[in-house]
C-alpha cells in the first residue's frame, strides 16, 4: 500500500531568542497575564553539530497552550543564562544539559554532574563525544 | 558523622523504600530534617543516547523500559511523536485499544503503588491485596502481548494485533469485580485512624510550589490544580468517552493517596467504555506503514502523555534519515525527585517515607 508521508505545518512553533534576552522574555511570559505560562515543561538541548540549541518548553495550565522558547548557542564557549528563579523546576534540568553536553548555565546556584558519575570525562550526547577515559576502572581509582 | 549536634546520614541507594536504585544524604538534628540531598544517576542506562544510533523500529522496545510500570505510556508517547512527524494516520479501533490498554496500565501501576506506599509505613497486608488485583491485570498482559511489563505492542500507526472477544470478555469481568475490591481498600485503608494521623496534614505541598517545581499528575491535582492532558487534543479518543479528573485541595499525603483511588474508579469507567465499543464496532488495526524502512521526514514534535506519574513527554528530532537525531525524555519522577528536599524540610525522620511514598517516584524513570 501507499502511504503519503507529509510534514504538518506549524506541528512546532518555537521563538528564536538571543541569550541575552531569554531571562526577561520568559519573566514576561511568565507575569503576563495574558500569556500566564507557569509553568516550564522542560529544557530539551540538541547538538546541531556547528552549534547547539536549548528550547525551553513552557506551558500555561490555565488555558494549556505550549510555546518553545529557543536559544542558539556557540559551539566554542557554550554559555546560557541560568532560568532557576524564574523556574525553580529547571535546577535539573539544567545539571542535566550541563552533564550531557557541557553547556554552562551563568549564575545556576551550584552547577554539578547528574546522570554521569562525578568524575566522568567528556559530554555523552555531544555528537562528537567519544569515550577516552583511560584512567582505572572505577574499582580500582 | 556527627558534627555540631547534627547526624548526617545516608539512605540507599539499596534500600527497599526507594523503588529502585535512589540515594539520599540526611542531615538530622534529633529527629528533624535539616536538610536532604537527592543523589540520583545510579539507573542512568543513556536512554537518550541510544536512540542516535538505532532507527526507529529498533529503539521501539527499548522505550517500555523508561517507566516500567507505565511501558504502554513511554511506548505511547514515542509512537505519537513519529506518528506526527510522519504525519501516520491512526485508525479509530487502534485508538480505543491503545485507550484500553492505557488505562488498564494506569489501574496495575496505582495498584502497585498502593500496596507499596502502604508497605513503606509498616502496613504489610494492603499489599497481597493490591498485588492480587494487579496479577490479574498482568495476566491479561501477557494473553494479549506475550510479556508481563515490557509490552512492545504499539507499532507506528497502530498495534501489533488485534483484540478479540474472548480477551475483551475476561476484561469486562474484571472491571465487573474491581469496584468492589477498591471499596474494600478503602475500608481498610482510607477509615483506619493510624493511616489517617500518618498521612494528614503531612508533606503539604501548596499550588503555587507545585508550579514552581513543574510538578503534573495526581500529585498536581492533590494541591487544586485541574490539570488533566487527556482532556486537550491528543491523537487519542478520551474527548469520546465519559469520565472526571478528581481533584483534592489540601496538597498532603492522604490528599495524595485519595486522588489516586479516585483516578482507579476513573480508569474502570473508562476501560468499560472502551470494552463495550471494542465489542460492538469491527475496523482494521495493522499499520500499512513499512516498519523496519520507515524514513521520517526533517522536522521536530513533542508528544505529552497523561502518566501514572505525571505528564510525560517525548521529543523527537529527525533529519529524515532512518535513525532519530536527538530523543529527549521529560518524566514526572524527576520533578517530584527535585521537590523532596522541600518538602521534608522541618519535618520528622518518621516521616520522610509518608511523604516520599506519597510521591510515587520510580527511580528508572528519574535517571533514564
Amino acid at each position: 500500500m501507499n502511504f503519503e508521508i507529509t510534514k504538518k505545518e506549524n506541528s512546532f512553533d518555537k521563538i528564536y531568542i538571543g541569550s541575552n534576552e531569554l531571562c526577561e522574555l520568559l519573566k514576561f511570559l511568565k507575569n503576563n497575564p495574558e500569556y500566564d505560562f507557569d509553568r516550564l515543561n522542560t529544557i530539551i538541548a540538541i547538538d546541531l553539530d556547528d552549534k547547539f540549541e536549548v528550547i525551553y518548553d513552557l506551558h500555561s495550565t490555565n488555558t494549556g497552550q505550549m510555546r518553545r522558547i529557543s536559544v542558539l548557542v556557540d559551539r566554542n564557549s557554550p554559555h546560557v543564562p541560568s532560568v532557576v528563579d524564574i523556574f525553580k523546576s529547571a535546577y535539573f534540568d539544567e545539571c542535566e544539559i550541563y552533564d550531557l553536553f557541557g553547556i554552562t548555565f551563568d549564575k545556576n546556584p551550584d552547577l554539578k554532574r547528574l546522570l554521569m558519575p562525578r568524575g566522568w570525562l567528556g559530554h555523552p550526547l555531544r555528537k562528537d563525544y567519544k569515550q577516552e577515559d583511560e584512567r582505572l576502572s572505577w574499582s580500582e581509582r | 558523622m556527627q558534627t555540631n549536634n547534627k547526624l548526617k546520614i545516608n539512605i540507599g541507594p539499596q534500600h527497599p523504600s526507594t523503588h529502585g536504585v535512589l540515594r539520599f544524604v540526611l542531615e538530622l538534628d534529633g529527629e528533624i530534617i535539616k536538610s536532604c540531598e537527592p543523589v540520583i544517576g545510579y539507573l542512568h542506562r543513556g536512554m537518550e543516547k541510544m536512540a542516535e544510533s538505532r532507527t526507529y523500529l529498533q529503539y521501539l522496545p527499548t522505550v517500555d523500559r523508561v517507566d516500567y510500570l507505565g511501558g504502554f505510556f513511554n511506548s505511547y508517547a514515542f509512537c505519537n511523536a513519529v506518528e506526527n512527524l510522519a504525519q501516520i494516520e491512526v485508525s479509530k479501533r487502534s485508538r480505543y485499544i491503545r485507550v484500553l490498554t492505557l488505562e488498564m496500565n494506569r489501574l496495575s501501576s496505582h495498584l502497585l503503588w498502593l500496596g507499596s506506599y502502604l508497605l513503606d509505613m509498616g502496613a504489610t497486608s494492603p499489599l497481597f491485596y493490591t498485588l492480587r488485583d494487579r496479577e490479574v491485570l498482568l495476566s491479561l498482559f501477557e494473553e494479549l502481548t506475550g510479556q508481563r511489563l515490557m509490552y512492545n505492542y504499539y507499532t507506528f500507526g497502530g498495534v501489533r494485533h488485534d483484540v478479540w472477544a474472548d480477551w475483551l470478555k475476561k476484561v469486562a469481568d474484571f472491571v465487573e469485580i474491581m469496584p468492589r475490591k477498591i471499596q474494600d481498600y478503602e475500608d481498610i485503608i482510607t477509615n483506619n485512624p493510624i493511616f489517617a494521623t500518618r498521612t494528614k496534614d503531612i508533606g503539604i505541598l501548596s499550588k503555587h510550589k507545585a508550579l514552581q517545581y513543574s510538578i503534573t499528575g495526581p500529585n498536581l491535582r492533590a494541591s487544586g490544580i485541574d490539570l488533566d492532558s487527556r482532556k486537550d487534543a491528543n491523537n487519542l479518543i478520551y474527548d469520546e468517552l465519559d469520565f472526571e479528573t478528581k481533584i483534592a485541595h489540601s496538597g498532603d499525603s492522604f490528599d495524595r493517596y485519595m486522588v489516586r483511588i479516585e483516578e482507579m474508579r476513573e480508569c474502570l469507567k473508562i476501560i468499560s467504555q472502551c470494552v463495550n465499543w471494542l465489542m460492538g464496532n469491527e475496523g482494521d488495526v495493522i499499520s500499512p506503514v513499512k516498519q523496519p524502512t520507515l524514513k521520517v521526514p526533517e522536522g521536530e514534535f513533542i508528544s505529552n502523555v497523561e502518566a501514572p506519574r505525571g505528564i510525560c513527554s517525548c521529543y523527537v528530532k529527525s533529519d529524515g534519515s532512518g535513525k532519530p537525531y536527538r530523543v529527549k525524555w521529560r518524566t514526572g519522577s524527576y520533578y517530584a525527585v527535585q521537590l523532596l528536599p522541600k518538602l521534608l524540610e522541618g519535618t520528622f525522620y518518621p516521616d520522610m517515607m509518608a511523604i516520599f511514598g506519597s510521591l510515587d517516584v520510580i527511580a528508572p524513570e528519574v535517571d533514564r
